[in-house]
Order: structure tokens, then sequence, then C-alpha cells
């Protein structure tokens, strides 16, 4: 049973992939614009772009295209950037670090503050901590991403001159550097999720604490505290679970403002970039790996989650 | 939990649900109010504060910011709640399918909303848009489209669990047919829930408009959008802050009126729930 | 850096930004450079003679220079560079007289190099040894590296590439073997991509980088007040829209008039520049011997109606722009000032390769982007203005400005050429295939300790990177 389940979750997964293989290959197809006029200059000659086209295979029936670039991506070789030369695995490795530090770093200081916030505002219902908190959330839930990070700039980078707008160095260059520079990028992504794990647990650790065996524990005269931390809260964390993994999926390249904004050079502005100068081998590249880490990361959830909870398997 | 459980919306609900109407009226009627041309500059009052003139002041081309503001309004509102309704529509109806009819139907729809979820949402936006151009219409779409997953997901989770609940099965049993079945049994019992998750994607789709806008891919100048207004208000920023934030004000605060709406919705309908 | 190095091969059909130039110019030296009054500065080439009527150049080659690979830099890699240019005809920033003219390119000695033309050229290396075309390759890397070399460039310059990364840096490196070594003063030089000014501006505040560079002026106010010194480039060549003469209305000139009349260029410079450009109606320096006194129609929004009264029908447009750039203001503007006068347009946000591809295909009825020609020479406008130029993005035929431009390339002197050159202007300006609006004007912004170089007299945001320091 385990393992069949494990077989069809794994096979859905790389279902969903090949579907966004396809999906990306034909948005490419229908967008307006030559690579072949970025590369080779507004003198070029129409031999020259129909050189160039056949040079890159942009000349080849589409499936063609699409089957020689999908058993290349099968053998690991995503291709060449026609724009710049440089192999696309060469610049996903490149762009990949920054995008997945920036969303570990800001997946973890929200899960730090909106975890215990959640517990204690939902201890302390309808008091004055519950509401201010409530509030807070509120507000944070409505800031767009691109307010926040103006705002942080502008008060860190520029008035205060504590942290680093931009400057991002990789991490074997200098660690300490590379912190610094994501430290605001990061808050920005992070006080967003921050108010949505809030109400999310809050919401979860009031339902639970509704629930007979808590109120029985209670009664057996457990400490508020013992009862928060061993009863309530692993049971209240199971939709978090799911959600961080949802989010993990989401920013790591849907950060593209962030990454703007702060000059990180992410998977964001890659894909962004690509589908500016309709360099397809690298917008193709971009969005299957960006697609491959959120369906791997919902793939591993799902999995701990039926390990947690072995009733989730038949309702899927 | 007083505040909680008490039936109705609750006062906590009416300030937002007067702004939000107020700022709708408004941005219906804008044709007709006496308010200045929000594309006419005034070059004599560039970047300027609030003046009986300018009510909230001037935008870097000497805009009026209140005017820019309700007309911009029109385009958020419109992405906002045409988004929403797209997504709302189309992801109850795949997800009462989903729910329903089991098997192949069922399979393919998951699957094709987690294709859009796996997509990278911000770069889909950004190629469709590029393809079609940028417009009202497509920018509501692409974000309709967008919203469909979530609303797949909110549905079909009630809908299994209705599905082998008495009145159904009964119903079922005396040979109603699956649409009428849908239609009649199933969509009531999850329409509460529906209204409230569309409310606050009412106000991400808001946001949405807005991220999309700074970037300079919504609906093109001079047409007023807030986050074109936000974008174009930075580059003045450290000079005049309040062109920037002023329209940012007015976002934050329109999201919030609708995030609070939709949570005295849902409090309001877990009363109901619990009575069931 | 608001936009990405393409490549650092100059003849390579992509070189097109000044970004690019500023890179290859690190790793590369021209024969010559030339200074703000237009005199040429000796780099690689110590000078040029001219004889037999302006037909031949004989030019004096620096002695003891290596390229960064070890290889001599000598008449051989002089002559293997401009042939190149002549056969592959690719290289956008090389004047088109260049291919056509040069016939025959000899070496006299390893350091003198002969360039036989055609016909008289007077302005040969004013025009030929500078610039993008006088950035000399080292021949053996080139050949080893082929159409790659754009990302592996060895020259005789004051840096050596260090990496590429797209899209995000340029890394270069002190080339201690350079003949420019003790004269260089930064040890590494990042070229960052930084597509939001906004946050280039912010950056340089904050001190994570040490210059910003801007083909536009309009951060200039914010950098200012933000305590930078902050240095404006005024060109010598205007910004401005092109237009396709094949649309309705834009195929009478009385239109094409009215369109220029409208548009009230104090208003731009003031309300989209900050008053940091300059409003124009010349297609070169207005003081330049050659544009004096001559320009498109000027500000004259009732003359305007008149003519469009005259035309009779209504006058619908398409404006083009470059998304998320600083044309936006001004295009906004211009739109305002064109429904003045009762023409309506729609503005249309584009990338730079959407733009480019609308431009080329014809696919367009005016664009307010970079796609503009700016030039400072009429010699140079020929592309533009002739009938048959590459660069005649609008469908602009005025037959005595193609016979104007033969005259003028057979002008043995600059006394001759002054009154031909005059003329084109004058036609251009009547016919107004394009608008002229403000001068192209690029800034540098950096913190006090940062010592900013004059702009490289090519482009209002490229400089030299070995006049640039800091003082601890």
């Amino acid at each position: 049973m385990t393992a069949r389940y494990l077989l069809t979750r794994v096979g859905q997964a790389l279902l969903v992939l090949a579907c966004v293989a396809v999906t990306t290959f034909a948005l490419g197809r229908v967008l307006p614009g030559d690579l072949a006029t970025a590369v080779l200059g507004q003198s070029a000659t129409p031999e020259q772009i129909a050189e160039f086209h056949h040079k890159t295979g942009a000349d080849r029936p589409a499936v063609e295209q699409f089957w020689s670039w999908f058993t290349g991506v099968l053998h690991g070789d995503f291709g060449t950037s026609a724009l710049t030369g440089q192999r696309v695995s060469d610049a996903l490795a490149d762009r990949a670090a920054p995008s997945l530090l920036l969303v570990l770093l800001a997946e973890a200081f929200a899960l730090a503050v909106a975890v215990p916030l959640a517990v204690w505002a939902a201890y302390r219902q309808g008091r004055a901590a519950d509401k201010a908190a409530n509030g807070a959330s509120f507000l944070l839930l409505a800031t767009p991403q691109f307010a926040v990070a103006v705002l942080l700039i502008y008060v860190f980078a520029v008035r205060l001159g504590t942290l680093p707008a931009t400057g991002y160095v990789p991490l074997d260059e200098d660690p300490a550097q590379t912190f610094r520079t994501l430290l605001l990028p990061a808050v920005t992504l992070a006080l967003g999720l921050a108010a949505v794990y809030y109400r999310v647990l809050r919401a979860g650790v009031l339902d639970t604490l509704r629930q007979d065996y808590v109120l029985a524990a209670r009664a057996q005269g457990l400490t508020p505290r013992q009862v928060l931390v061993s009863h309530t809260l692993r049971p209240s964390l199971l939709p978090l679970v799911t959600l961080v993994g949802l989010n993990f999926g989401f920013l790591i390249g849907g950060a593209v403002i962030v990454e703007q904004l702060f000059a990180l050079p992410g998977l964001g502005t890659y894909a962004l970039g690509a589908v500016q100068t309709r360099d397809f081998a690298v917008l193709q590249g971009t969005v299957l790996l960006i697609a491959g880490v959120y369906v791997l990361v919902n793939l591993a959830v799902d999995l701990l989650y039926g390990v947690l909870d072995p009733r989730i398997r038949h309702a899927r | 939990m007083p505040a909680e459980r008490r039936p109705g919306l609750g006062r906590g609900a009416w300030p937002p649900l007067v702004f939000l109407g107020v700022l709708c009226t408004a941005a219906l009627l804008a044709p007709v109010l006496p308010l200045a041309d929000p594309t006419h500059s005034d070059t004599d009052a560039l970047a300027a504060g609030i003046s009986a003139k300018h009510w909230l002041g001037t935008d870097a081309l000497g805009r009026d910011t209140l005017s820019r503001i309700v007309h911009g309004a029109r385009v958020s509102l419109v992405v906002g709640v045409g988004a929403t309704a797209i997504g709302a529509v189309a992801g109850t109806l795949l997800g009462m399918a989903a729910g329903v009819v089991r098997g192949w139907v069922s399979a393919v729809i998951m699957r094709l909303t987690d294709v859009l979820l796996a997509f990278p949402a911000m770069i889909f936006a950004l190629a469709v848009i590029g393809a079609v151009g940028p417009s009202t219409a497509s920018v509501t779409v692409v974000i309709g489209l967008l919203f469909i997953p979530g609303f797949v997901r909110i549905v079909r989770a009630p809908v299994l669990s209705l599905s082998q609940r008495e009145f159904v099965l009964a119903c079922r049993a005396m040979g109603m047919s699956t649409p009428r079945l849908m239609a009649r049994e199933i969509l009531p019992n999850i329409l509460t829930g529906v209204l409230t998750y569309a409310v606050t994607m009412f106000g991400v789709g808001v946001m949405v408009e807005g991220g999309l806008g700074f970037l300079g891919v919504s609906v093109p100048p001079p047409e007023p959008t807030w986050g074109g207004m936000i974008a174009e208000g930075r580059q003045v920023l450290a000079q005049h802050p309040m062109v920037t934030l002023t329209p940012t004000l007015v976002l934050v605060l329109v999201v919030v009126c609708a995030n609070v709406v939709g949570d005295r919705l849902s409090a309001r309908l877990d009363t109901r729930g619990a009575m069931l | 850096m608001p936009f990405d190095v393409q490549t650092l091969d100059p003849i390579a059909p992509n070189f097109a930004s000044s970004m690019d130039y500023t890179a290859a110019r690190g790793v590369m030296d021209p024969l010559f450079d030339v200074d703000a009054q237009g005199a040429l500065v000796p780099q690689l080439a110590l000078g040029a003679v001219a004889s037999d009527g302006n037909r031949t150049f004989t030019v004096q080659l620096r002695d003891g220079v290596k390229f960064s690979d070890g290889t001599d830099f000598d008449a051989a890699a002089v002559i293997a560079h401009y042939q190149e240019i002549k056969d592959k005809k690719t290289c956008l920033g090389c004047a088109p007289r260049l291919v056509g003219l040069v016939s025959a390119i000899t070496a006299k000695d390893p350091h003198t190099v002969v360039f036989a033309l055609s016909a008289p050229w007077a302005e040969f290396p004013e025009v030929g040894l500078t610039g993008i075309a006088g950035l000399i390759p080292s021949p053996t890397a080139k050949k080893a590296a082929g159409d790659a070399f754009g990302r592996n460039p060895v020259g005789t310059g004051a840096f050596k590439l260090a990496e590429i990364a797209p899209g995000d840096h340029v890394t270069l490196v002190r080339n201690e073997t350079s003949w420019l070594a003790d004269r260089t003063y930064p040890d590494k030089v990042v070229l960052k991509v930084m597509l939001d000014t906004q946050t280039a501006v912010q950056s340089v505040q904050a001190g994570t980088i040490d210059v910003m560079v801007s083909s536009q002026p309009n951060q200039a106010q914010q950098a200012k007040s933000a305590g930078l010194q902050v240095q404006l480039n005024r060109g010598l060549a205007p910004d401005g829209i092109i237009m396709n003469l094949n649309r309705p209305g834009l195929d009478d000139v009385r239109v094409r008039r009215a369109l220029s009349m409208a548009i009230d260029r104090q208003a731009i410079n003031k309300v989209a520049y900050n008053g940091d450009t300059q409003p124009t109606t010349a297609f070169l320096a207005e003081d330049d011997p050659e544009q004096q006194g001559i320009g498109v129609p000027g500000y004259d929004p009732d003359k305007a109606r008149q003519l469009l009264a005259e035309y009779g029908k209504p006058v619908r447009l398409e404006l083009n722009t470059l998304q998320g750039s600083n044309y936006i203001a001004a295009t906004q503007l211009i739109q305002q000032q064109w429904k003045a006068v009762g023409v309506e347009t729609t503005i249309k946000v584009n990338t730079a390769v959407g733009i480019m591809q609308d431009v080329l295909q014809r696919n367009y009825d005016t664009s307010f982007s970079p796609a503009f020609m700016a030039t400072t020479t009429v010699d140079a406008l020929e592309v533009a203005f002739s009938s048959t130029g590459r660069l005649n993005l609008g469908g602009y035929v005025n037959k005595q400005n193609d016979e104007l431009f033969g005259q003028l390339g057979a002008a043995t002197d600059s006394a001759a050429a002054l009154p031909i050159a005059r003329q084109i202007l004058t036609n251009v300006s009547n016919d107004v295939p394009s608008i002229p609006v403000v001068r192209k004007t690029g800034m540098f912004a950096a913190s006090a300790k940062v010592h900013l170089p004059a702009p490289d007299g090519y482009r209002v945001d490229a400089f030299t990177l070995t006049d640039l320091w800091l003082t601890r």
C-alpha cells in the first residue's frame, strides 16, 4: 500500500512536470518578438536572421524542437542561451543558490516569529496581546512586497546605513557578506509569510484547544504551558507544514520584484530577463527547475504528512 | 469567544464595508465627479503637497493624486473583482466536478491545478501579458487563471465529505443527475466558504495588480493604476515621499478592509457550521 | 549599470550598448581617442599621416605593446582587425564607409600600417581609427575563440576579463602586463547590472557600489539630495521620436511638422527631466557649424492645429516606449501635448527586444525610445536619412539627400563638405522624418571619495575605466 502510494505520487509529480514543460514551450512560441534581432542587431539581413534561426534550431518544426530539448533535459542538458552563449545548466546552478538561500532564510524568520506568537495569541485569546498581534497580521497581509521592500531599503540601507540593500556575493566568497545582503530581502518576504503562518496556526491552536483531549489534559492538572506544547502545538502544526511547503515552492521563482529591488542574481530575475529577450532555452530551463523544486518540496511534504497522519493517504 | 460567535458580521465589519463602498461608488462615478483630469500635468505644481486645488497633492508630473487614485481604483477594483470572479466560478465548478465525479475527471482536474500551481505565477503572468499585450482585460484574466487552483482546493475538500453524507447519497439513490445534484444539493452548502475565500482573494488580486503595475506590465500609461503610481513615485521618494506613500496607503487600506470583511464572514460562518 | 553587457567583441552585431563599450574599452585600446574638441589623442597609434589627396593614410603604431595573451601588438593585428570589419560587415558601431571605401590595408613595416581608400575621405582617422572600430583585439585569441570571442576577449587594455555572469555582473581585473599598467589605479572593477535605477542610487548611498551610470538624468535630483556627487554628461546628439512614414497621417509632411510643433520641449525638460537636459530641435549639437540655425519646427501649438486642419483627417497614433524606463514620463507628456492639438495617441510599453522587433518590421507608428538615431556628424546620419540606409527605420525617401550624401562622401575637405552637410540638415528638418526632443544626457553618481572620470567622447554613459579611482 505504501509503496503503491509512493509510486502514484511520484508518477503524478513527473506528469505535472511534463505538462509544465509543454506549457512553457507553447507559451514561448506565442510570445511576439525574436531573439535574433537582439543578437544580430538592427542591421541584420534576412539571410543572417535565417542562418541564426538555423543555428539555434528555431527553424525546425515545433514538435521536433520540443523533443530535442526535452530529451536533452532528460540527459541533464538544458541547452545553451542563444543570447549569451552560456550553458543554461551552469547559469541555473549559479542562480539557484541565492534564490534557495533567500527562501530558506525567509521561511526560517517567518516561522521563528509566527509560531511562538500564534501559540501565545491563541492562549491569550481576546486579550490585548492577541488583538495587537491580529491587527499587525492584517496589516502585514495587506502590504504588498514592493512597498515593504522600498520601506526597508529606505530605513535600513539609506537612512540608518546598518544593512546593505544590494551587493550579494556567493556563499563561498564571503559567507558573512552573503548573509548580510540577504537579510533585508529575506525579512521583506518573511513579514508577509509570518502573517499567513500566524493566522493559520492561531486558528489551528484555537481549534485544538477546544478538543476534548486537551480539556481532559487540563482537567488532569497539567499547566497551561505543558498543555500548549505537548498536546496542542503538534496537531496544529500539520496544516502549517503544507503551507510552508507550498510557499517554499512558490517563492523560489516568485520573488521577482524582491530580487529586482535588491539586485539579487536569482532565478526570478533570470526568468524575467528570458521572457523579455525571448531567450527560450533559458525560460524553459528556469521554469522547469522552479516547477521541479515546487513539485519536489510538495511531494516531500505530502509524504511527510502521510507518515505523520496515516489517515491522509486515503483521502488523497 | 463572544466576539467571534456573534451572529451578523459584527460592528467591526462596518467601517471597512463603508470604505470599500465609498471607493467603489467613487470609482464608478469617476467620469462625472468634479475631479481633475487624471492625465493632465499641472506644470506649476510638480510633486506638490496637499492644497485646495489638489486635495491629495500631485505626482512628479504634476497630475492630481486624488483623481489618479479614484481613476486607478477603476483598474484595481475591476481587476480584483474580475479576477476573483473568474477564479471563483471556474474554480468552484471544477472543484465540485472533481469532488463529485471521481475517477479520471477528478484526476485530470487535480493534475491541471497542480500544473498551474507548479508554474511560477509571476513568470506565467509576465509571459502571458507579454504575448497578448497589457490591458485591463488581459491582466484580469491572467490573475483570474492563477486564482483557479486555490478555489478548486477550497471547494473540493468539503465536496468530498459532503458526497458521503446521507442526504446526498439519498438524492443519488433517487436518480438525481450529477449536474442537478451539484447545483441543488452541493453548491448551497459550499457557497459560503467560497464567498469567504473570494473576499480574501479580492485583496490578493488588488495586490498582484499593484505588483504588475510596479513592474510596468499592467495597464499601460497614462491610465493610472495604483501599482504604476507607486512605481513612478519612487523616482522622487527621497524628496517627496507622499507621491508614493499616498497610493500605497490606499492600496493597503483596501486590502485590509477586504481581509477584515473576509475574517468576519468566516467567523460568522463557523457559527453556522457548528449548528448544522 | 542599467543593463547587461551583451558582448565584448566590438564588431559583433549585438555590440550596441554603452555597457558593452565601457567593458570592451577596459580590455582593449583604440588606435586613437578623440578629445572634447574632436582632436585625435594617440593611444595604440602614435600618428596618422594623409597623402594622395586624402586617399592614403599611413598610421604609425606604438612599439613594445603586448596583448594580455602574450602576443605582440603589431601591424598584422591592425590589418586582421580591419579586414574582419570589411569581410563580416556586421559592425554596428563602424561607419559604413569603412567597409565601402577602404580598399587595401598593408603593412609597411611591423609598426606601420597603410590604409588605401578608393575615394578621398578627409575624416578617416577621426571616424575610422577611433571609437568602436578602433578597438584592436588580439588576432590570435580571436581566431582561437571564434564567435565566442565576445565572452573571451583579449586586448592590450589596462584590464583583463575575469568573469562574466550574464545578467548580473562582469568582473575585470588589472592587467599587469599592459602598457598602461603604471597608470591604472583600480585593481578590480565589477560592472554590476542593476535594472532598477532607484536601487542603484540607493546602493551608492549605502556604499555597496562606488559609481552608478545611467543613460538618462532622471535620478540626478535624488542623488544630489542624498549628498552624492553627480556628474551630468550632456551628449552632442539628441533623443527623440522616430516615425513610420508609411502610416496614414505620418505620410503627410504637414502632420509630421504639426507633431513636432505640438511638443513643448521646455516643459518636457522641466517636468520629466527636472531641467537636467536641454530642449532641442536639432539632429546634431546646436552649435555645430553644420547644424547652426537649422532645426525641425519648434513649439507652436496654434500652427500645429492649423496644419492638422489643412490635412483634414483625424490622426490616431500609437506611441511606443521602453518598459520600466525613464522614457515613460516624457512619453506621457508628449501624449498630452499631442492630444492638446487634436492627435489621439495610445502608448504601447514594450521591452527593448519588442521595440527593436516592431521597428525592424515597420510594425509601429511612432517610437520614443533608444531606437532614435543619435550621432554627432552628418556623415553618420546617412544610415538613417538616405533612402537605402540600414537604420532608415521609417521609409523616408528624399532623392536630393541621396545625391547630397554621395557628394558629401566625395568632398575633399571640411570647407567643401560644410554647405553640403547644411543642405542635408535643412532638407531633413523640413521633411521631419523623425523629431529631436531633448539632448541625450547621461549621468554618473558616486560618493565623495570617488574620482569621477570624464565621459568618453563617444557616449554620454560610457567612460574609460583607467580614469576611475577612489581616494582613501
